[in-house]
């Protein structure tokens, strides 16, 4: 037997179940979507669940808008941490700790810990004597504080794996470089970060993917209107109101949509970067 | 520009452990002194800190009379060739050779004109636009030489750069040294635990051991007169003969041997090396012919290629008052027809022997 066909056939009792669920799901949710697939009455096609006064393109606006922003911070700051903790001593492994540490506390507990330290009557304000200009981040327009829960926990997250994918190499490479008359910040720039695109690629498009389809952090700290994507499919979803069920799927499938067109778009720029292949 | 290096009573803690103790060291400009020491002697950990990469505990280090101790590694001019290539992966051949001007602030043309010169002088000038992983081992390392020359540093150190290579690219890399050395005379400190390396390609060798310096000097001067036991073993000397000083002369089983001036009297060891014996064969099995060269039984003999390595019981003449019986290593070209229980003799070439304190 071929090698290609045994790996498949290895790996055929753990996909196929996935992929039949999922493919199911999405079936299943797209029929619902255009009326194919109701709770109550009779079948008939419609589109109106797609096109519900332009509701869910700004609720796709909105969830990659915070994505985007998410995934900038959380690549930055897991970018900075994990060089400080390759390049450093002693003083990196706690930074590395602390890092990891924040890895397995879960988002709606790290969003509620967000909400007490940033509302506007919060630990913070209250730390500062309540400035009446104390920046709306809870519940503002900019959803600050969403952002900042997802770039606190995810930079964690970008930082264990660019640490892992670097550090065999970074130090050598780092101590040729100054040897070389590289600086501290053209080892960063001129050998760490070409050195980390490839996993900073990946762990970027994961960050992406999963802040668009988080829940949690939006619902708590976000403002009640207008509704991100996941938001906004959940309370439909729950809606008592069954006749909402085709504009919850297609809040769903939204969701499933972009966040494949990220993939794709993400793999496509992760193939041009050297030592991905 | 080349520059002296010197070590002033450096010392480098980790912990409690000492790995350098009070090292003093002066490596003269366009010279190559090797560093020669066992793994864990503390050579790399020296090298390192004359480079910057790490600070010594106490002491201090100068570059042309000059304390470099505070100046950090990108700032003093000393480029490293490490014991892996360190290429980096996502820059061609020619950028990485261009690297240290790019970091110059040289522009990239300005930069891959000067890195394709020393590409040319390492031979390598049509793989300029290759990426490091198509390269060969020996090709790394020519690269890595190339990047560190492009540098233009005021001395250079090679931390075992040739100890991954086959003996065949090794012996192409001792040209390469050489020929750098006849182009662009550097300051070379080449650290090695390869005996035959130091003595082919340093002018002066420093043997580290347990984190000191017990002898640096000439190449000849190492072989032939070593300090202490330790160094005659470290440059593979085999001969250890224990007997008695006195007047100038040694008294051994290989009988009495004319020594350097200056020995005090009393138990030394003649420390000769295996080259510098020959075997005298009696065709009859019997003692070596009237010349008084100590006798012996031949215990092991043992290729070295295309080399012999004998091993010889020698025992003290009869009627020297001695019943000392010693074995000596001689090394013998070509493939003599020894076997072993052959009765030799065995005779020092000059005459002149070199004693350490026993």
């Amino acid at each position: 037997m071929a090698p290609r066909a045994r790996a498949l056939l290895i790996a055929a009792p753990a996909v196929l179940p996935v992929a039949l669920v999922l493919t199911g799901a999405l079936v299943a949710a797209l029929l619902q979507s255009l009326g194919l697939l109701p709770i109550i009455g009779e079948p008939e096609f419609s589109t109106a669940a797609w096109d519900a006064d332009g509701e869910l393109l700004l609720a796709t606006g909105i969830s990659v808008y915070i994505a985007a922003a998410s995934t900038v911070l959380s690549v930055v700051v897991g970018f900075l941490i994990a060089a400080y903790v390759l390049t450093s001593g002693v003083s990196s492994r706690v930074l590395a700790v602390l890092s990891a540490a924040s890895v397995p506390i879960p988002h709606l507990v790290a969003a509620g810990a967000m909400g007490l330290l940033l509302s506007d009557a919060g630990f913070l304000a209250r730390v500062f004597g309540m400035p009446s200009g104390f920046p709306g981040l809870v519940g503002g327009r900019g959803w600050g504080a969403a952002i900042l829960e997802f770039g606190w926990k995810e930079s964690a997250f970008v930082a264990l794996v660019l640490v892992g994918s670097m550090a065999r190499s970074a130090g050598g490479l780092c101590e040729a470089a100054a040897t070389l008359g590289a600086s501290a910040k053209q080892r960063m720039l001129h050998v760490l970060l070409p050195l980390a695109l490839p996993a900073l690629g990946v762990s970027a498009l994961v960050v992406f993917v999963y802040t668009l389809g988080s829940y949690e952090a939006p619902w708590l700290l976000g403002p009640v209107s207008p509704e991100p994507l996941p938001v906004r499919a959940v309370r439909l979803f729950g809606s008592i109101d069954l006749t909402a069920r085709p504009e919850a799927m297609a809040t769903a499938l939204a969701s499933v949509v972009v966040g494949l067109a990220a993939i794709g778009a993400g793999l496509l720029l992760l193939r041009r970067v050297r030592g991905w292949r | 520009m080349s520059s002296s290096l010197t070590f002033d009573r450096v010392s480098r803690m980790f912990g409690q452990s000492e790995v350098l103790s009070d090292v003093s060291l002066t490596v003269p400009a366009r010279s190559l002194v090797a560093l020669l020491g066992a793994s864990g002697s503390g050579k790399s950990t020296l090298l390192r800190i004359a480079s910057g990469l790490d600070a010594p505990s106490s002491g201090s280090v100068l570059v042309d009379g000059q304390d470099a101790s505070a100046v950090p590694a990108e700032n003093r001019g000393i480029a490293v060739v490490f014991q892996k290539p360190l290429l980096f992966p996502h820059l061609t051949v020619v950028d990485n050779v261009a690297f240290p001007a790019r970091m110059a602030g040289v522009t990239r043309r300005e930069a891959r004109s000067q890195a394709l010169e020393f590409l040319d002088l390492v031979q390598l000038g049509g793989f300029a636009r290759r990426m490091p992983g198509q390269l060969s081992g020996g090709q790394e390392q020519r690269v890595s030489l190339a990047r560190a020359l492009a540098a233009q540093p005021r001395i250079l150190l090679l931390d075992e750069p040739f100890s991954s290579l086959d003996s065949r690219l090794t012996d192409d890399m001792y040209e390469l040294v050489g020929k750098i050395r006849a182009e662009l005379e550097p300051t070379i400190v080449l650290v090695t635990h390869d005996r035959r390396e130091a003595s082919v390609l340093a002018d002066t060798i420093a043997v580290l051991d347990e984190g000191t310096i017990l002898q640096h000097g000439p190449v000849p001067e190492l072989h032939y007169q070593p300090a202490t036991r330790a160094v005659n073993r470290i440059l593979g000397g085999l001969n250890e003969v224990p007997g008695h000083a006195a007047g100038g002369f040694h008294t051994s089983v290989l009988g009495r041997v004319r020594v350097q001036p200056g020995v005090p009297d009393g138990p030394a060891l003649l420390v000769v090396r295996q080259e510098a014996l020959r075997l005298i064969r009696n065709d009859d099995g019997g003692t070596s012919s009237g010349d008084e060269a100590p006798t012996g039984v031949v215990t092991e003999v043992k290729s070295m290629g295309a080399h012999v390595l004998v091993r010889v019981r020698v025992e003290s003449a009869p009627g020297s008052g001695s019943t000392a019986v010693e074995s000596i290593a001689v090394e013998l070209a070509g493939a003599p027809a020894l076997r072993a229980g052959d009765r030799v003799g065995v005779s020092l070439a000059g005459g002149q022997g070199w004693v350490v304190r026993a």
